[in-house]
């Protein structure tokens, strides 16, 4: 069951399906309710509570706020000047401190986190989805089991195997390369699990089974029906391993010597490093912090109706 | 038939030409510098400032050996972690650039190649001093060549010192009376920084005043954290931070450096690499001719220890040591190398000869006094017999670990006698032999 | 076996297979493989011996790296630390969480999308770059934040020992609780109207209404989110590790993930890092059973 689904019991005024108000604004506009018992709270409690709100927000947003604000800072400035203002407008010398240290790097990286995350994303979003799409329509022996292990593969944190997937990788002698990013990042279990729910309810079972009569064979019917029914499916779970990949940072910071490879993460991480003997560093770091969140924030604004869903579909079993 | 002959009497021949070729350079122990064979690309990391350019300055000087250079992050940040993984997995550097302390680990654990047969062994590493000599050879064999001879030197503001009354502590007495002064003209001021993250340090300390915390007995080795020496170290230093006329911060912090630049502190206790840290951070701030070097202040007979120094060396990694082996000779003996360098720093190196020429390159105006005069002294003190352990990783992580306690209460003695608990425990994992 | 009645041709276990080959294939090499490769190197160990110049010899242990791991005080203590900081960081986030999703789920809420917006917004920041930021805003001389408390009269030094941890727990605050706003507030769409507004007629004002009917009905989400929360908690390493770098109090195997790291990279003890990494597998594996267990029987009640 996901609440997308659900599309009753509204407002007895409305007749309008909840699924395109999921985003909390009532059926009618966003008056604060003429029938509701609340208005006696009055302005008081309407104060209150948006109050406490903007406080909340305010804590979420003043740190990112910061960060713009440091970035336009060069070093002196940054030891200086008060927090919240803008020093020598060192900006654009600060950006192109970290384009130009060691011969763009920095794009290098950017550029490794767009192809771990995106590979992570696309081939790692088919694979999940085929085999939550299996789990859901087919029958076979054994499905409880198997599904079980991939609850299991749920539960273990990411971290606990980081170091032995890099013992076993310095035996194969793959350290050290793509390959050992691409291809743990392949492996999301809670995306099986998310296909799963969404196989059930963006796919019916009718359709298949139509396209069967008609005489599509199973892997025909995945591509050329089941796949493009689940597509906002497929999106949130893409969405969800392009996040978790570009935020990985042990697997890299474990597996990856060569400077050449890393994601923009970990190498921010290591000018983070170099910038205790060499103070110079500091508004690199921030600056360059700020550049690789920036293309984050985009996407997290253009895509939200996909995030929510993802992640209520998760929550509600 | 006919053919076969031919075949196999064509490769006999190739094959006694190969073994003749072999006995020709002879077994591994030849003394004399390879001539003409060391070719080919190697690659060198290191996270000394200023390696890209002598990199550069040796491609351009012949064409033989290539040398692609990558920088690393200093041991502090996992550099010495990444170039250990780096090694085991196979996909190590040709050179390397290891300190004095993480050496004997780096030996012990197989990760180094001995470079007899590789050098000219008498006109390179026999030719510096002998306590840098025993930080590089073990067991007889030399692992790495000297880079820099860093000396333990005491940085202050001439000025505020000035201010207090205080002349420049030539002893630990001295330099608690010169504290006193310092708090009572300036409550807030402290007259040097204690640092959690730097055991190297308190190590030099200790080696100043005679410890010995590594030594071998035998076949065995010996731990000393726990000598009179130390104590004797461990309870004054307790006494300047209980006293707040030493400030318990970590070095090379964004407070430390925030309190250098306010004039919160007014001395450093560091090496001779420790001139353009301070001159980054304070020169903003006017402070430009206020800091003098000093020697460190001793126990009552002039005494100085290392704090910190590289060495260069080829690692096990390395498929083409003979190369790599001519370019640490160039890194560390050649005054071309060091030039190429440019104003790093005020480099003071092992090799005789080449701290003039590092010298040259560096611009110590900046600086109230005869930096390198200092540094001359201070290097003539320097005690011998002392030896870094084969795990000085873990007496190192534990010292940081129980230092991170100093500002809530905890005690350098209670750090160090921890720490010597943890690296008896570590020598007994790995099986080595070792005593108290 | 169950089968549908009725029986669809090419819905069976070939097909299936083919479907779930490459997620198991690269599940089993992973997940599987690593953890059975670390379970044999966790019963062996490198030894040297005299003055350890001369080389190691690989020989089988048993137990003996598993009985050292938990007979180091830097492991045990690690452990300790996670506990408590369970103990601050869920109360704190979940808190947090569903007091922000009540609220704005209140009828006189205003902007609702916008504030669920702002709210995400951290979890649009790798965990790396949050720490770092933190790390900036803890430190004196650069924070906005120490100077206003300085300016107050009040000298906190949040990266001591003392205070490192909470420190650490409000960077996982601040990186979460916006995500589990979301999930929470979703939830709370689905709690029937029609009970809500029976709750009003009998006079029950806007705090009881949420206390008494939205909380308990959201119960199944808090139970996942605690029980990713926990897990996640077992993660610990990037905040740590890149605020360990600003300060002394972290120390290099502050919490189990450090460790192992350290013995693995530092040490260079291979064996040991792969025993504790089974052993941080097993409590996660564990903790998971155990919370999975207690919510069920929760929400069955």
């Amino acid at each position: 069951m996901i609440t997308e689904t659900v599309s009753a019991p509204s407002r007895p005024s409305a007749g309008v399906a909840r699924r395109k108000h999921d985003d909390g604004s009532r059926p009618g506009g966003k008056r604060p309710g003429g029938n509701r018992l609340s208005r006696e709270g009055g302005f008081a409690s309407a104060f209150t509570v948006n109050a406490l709100l903007v406080l909340g927000c305010a804590y979420m947003v003043l740190p990112v706020l910061w960060l713009f604000f440091a970035a336009t800072k060069d070093t002196a400035d940054l030891y200086g000047t008060p927090a919240y203002s803008l020093g020598r407008f060192a900006f654009v010398e600060n950006i192109a401190a970290v384009i130009g240290q060691d011969g763009g790097i920095f794009f290098r990286w950017m550029g490794n986190s767009v192809l771990y995350a995106g590979f992570g994303a696309v081939l790692g979003g088919l694979v999940s989805v085929m085999a939550g799409y299996a789990f859901d329509k087919f029958q076979f022996r054994g499905k409880k089991a198997w599904f079980g292990f991939v609850l299991l593969g749920v539960l273990i944190p990411n971290t606990a195997t980081v170091l032995p997937m890099y013992l076993l990788a310095s035996v194969f002698g793959i350290t050290n390369t793509v390959w050992a990013i691409l291809i743990p990042v392949l492996c999301n279990p809670f995306g099986v699990y998310l296909a799963r729910v969404y196989s059930s309810s963006y796919v019916p079972d009718e359709t298949l089974e139509a396209a069967r009569v008609d005489g599509a064979g199973p892997v025909r019917s995945f591509f050329s029906l089941g796949l493009p029914m689940m597509m906002p499916g497929f999106i949130t779970i893409a969405l969800f391993q392009f996040v978790g990949a570009w935020n990985n940072f042990m697997l890299p910071l474990v597996m990856l010597q060569d400077q050449q490879l890393l994601p923009v993460s970990v190498g921010i991480s290591i000018w983070q490093g170099y910038s205790v003997p060499q103070p110079e560093f500091s508004p690199m770091v921030i600056t360059a912090s700020l550049l690789s969140v920036i293309p984050l924030l985009i996407a997290f604004i253009m895509l939200q109706r996909f995030w929510k869903s993802g992640l209520t579909a998760g929550s509600v079993k | 038939m006919k053919r076969r002959h031919l075949l196999l009497s064509a490769a006999s021949l190739l094959t006694s030409a190969a073994l003749l070729s072999g006995c020709g350079t002879g077994p591994a122990t030849t003394p004399s510098a390879p001539s003409g064979e060391a070719s080919g690309t190697i690659t060198f990391w290191s996270s000394l400032a200023g390696m890209d350019k002598v990199a550069e300055k040796f491609n351009a000087s012949q064409d033989k050996i290539k040398v692609k250079f990558e920088t690393i992050p200093n041991g502090g940040n996992g550099g010495y972690a990444k170039l250990s993984t780096a090694i085991t997995a196979g996909n190590g550097p040709d050179v390397s650039t290891i300190e004095y302390a993480q050496l004997p680990q780096f030996v012990s654990n197989g990760q180094v190649q001995p470079l007899d047969g590789f050098i000219d062994k008498a006109n390179t590493v026999d030719k510096v001093s002998e306590q840098i000599r025993g930080l590089v050879q073990f067991d007889g064999k030399s692992y790495g060549l000297p880079y820099d001879a860093a000396p333990m030197v005491m940085w202050y503001r001439k000025d505020l010192l000035d201010k207090a009354g205080a002349t420049v502590p030539k002893t630990w007495e001295e330099f608690e009376a010169a504290g006193k002064k310092l708090k009572a003209v300036s409550p807030k001021s402290y007259l040097a920084s204690f640092y959690p993250n730097e055991p190297t340090l308190t190590a030099a300390l200790s080696w100043q005043a005679g410890a010995k915390w590594f030594s071998t007995e035998g076949d065995s080795w010996k731990l000393g954290l726990r000598d009179e020496a130390t104590r004797k170290v461990s309870a004054f230093w307790q006494r300047m931070i209980d006293n707040k006329i030493v400030k318990v911060e970590q070095a090379f912090s964004d407070e430390w450096s925030a309190d250098l630049a306010n004039g919160t502190l007014a001395g450093v206790l560091g090496a001779n690499w420790s001139a353009t840290g301070i001159q980054k951070r304070t020169e903003a701030s006017g402070q430009k001719g206020k800091w003098i070097a000093a020697e460190a202040p001793n126990w009552g007979t002039p005494a100085g220890a290392f704090y910190g120094g590289s060495s260069f060396n080829v690692t096990k990694s390395s498929k083409n040591p003979a190369a790599a082996a001519k370019f640490i000779e160039f890194l560390a003996t050649s005054p071309e190398a060091v030039a190429a360098r440019g104003n790093t720093g005020s480099a003071y190196l092992a090799y005789p000869g080449l701290t003039k020429e590092a010298q040259k390159a560096f611009d110590a105006g900046y600086f109230g006094n005869d930096i390198y005069a200092v540094f001359d002294k201070a290097y003539a003190t320097i005690l011998p017999g002392w030896q870094w352990g084969p795990n000085w990783d873990v007496t190192n992580t534990a010292l940081k670990d129980s230092f991170g306690a100093l500002t809530t209460g905890g005690k350098i003695g209670d750090a160090l006698d921890s720490s010597s608990d943890a690296t008896l425990s570590g020598f007994k994992q790995n099986g080595l032999s070792v005593k108290e | 076996m169950a089968r549908k009645t009725s029986t669809m041709s090419g819905t069976g276990g070939r097909t299936a297979a083919l479907f779930l080959f490459p997620f198991f294939a690269v599940f089993a090499v992973a997940m599987i493989a690593p953890v059975v490769y670390s379970l044999v190197l966790s019963f062996y160990a490198q030894q040297k011996s005299g003055l350890g110049f001369g080389g190691a010899k690989t020989s089988f242990v048993g137990l003996e790296n598993y009985v050292q791991v938990f007979q180091s005080e830097t492991f045990t203590g690690g452990l300790g630390r996670l506990a408590l900081y369970c103990l601050i960081y869920i109360p704190c986030m979940v808190g947090g969480a569903v007091v922000f999703a009540l609220l704005l789920d209140a009828t006189v809420a205003r902007a609702r999308k916008l504030f669920q917006l702002l709210v995400f917004l951290p979890h649009a920041v790798p965990g790396v770059i949050a720490a770092l930021i933190w790390a900036y805003l803890y430190t004196p001389g650069v924070s906005p934040l120490v100077q206003a408390l300085q300016s107050g009269g009040i000298q906190l030094n949040f990266l001591d020992a003392h205070l490192v941890l909470p420190s650490i727990v409000n960077i996982a605050v601040w990186e979460w609780t916006g995500y589990n706003v979301i999930i929470l507030f979703t939830a709370l769409q689905a709690v029937p109207r029609e009970i809500l507004e029976a709750a009003r007629v009998d006079g029950a004002g806007e705090i009881r209404a949420a206390l008494s009917i939205k909380f308990p009905l959201i119960l199944p989400a808090l139970s996942v989110i605690i029980l990713f929360t926990v897990i996640g908690t077992l993660q610990l390493f990037t905040e740590p590790s890149i605020i360990s770098k600003a300060t002394a109090s972290v120390t290099s195997t502050w919490v189990p993930n450090l460790w192992a790291y350290d013995a693995a990279f530092n040490r260079h003890n291979l064996n040991q890092a792969a025993a504790a990494s089974i052993i941080i597998a097993l409590l996660a594996a564990g903790l998971s059973l155990a919370v999975t267990r207690f919510s069920s029987r929760m929400n069955k009640a």
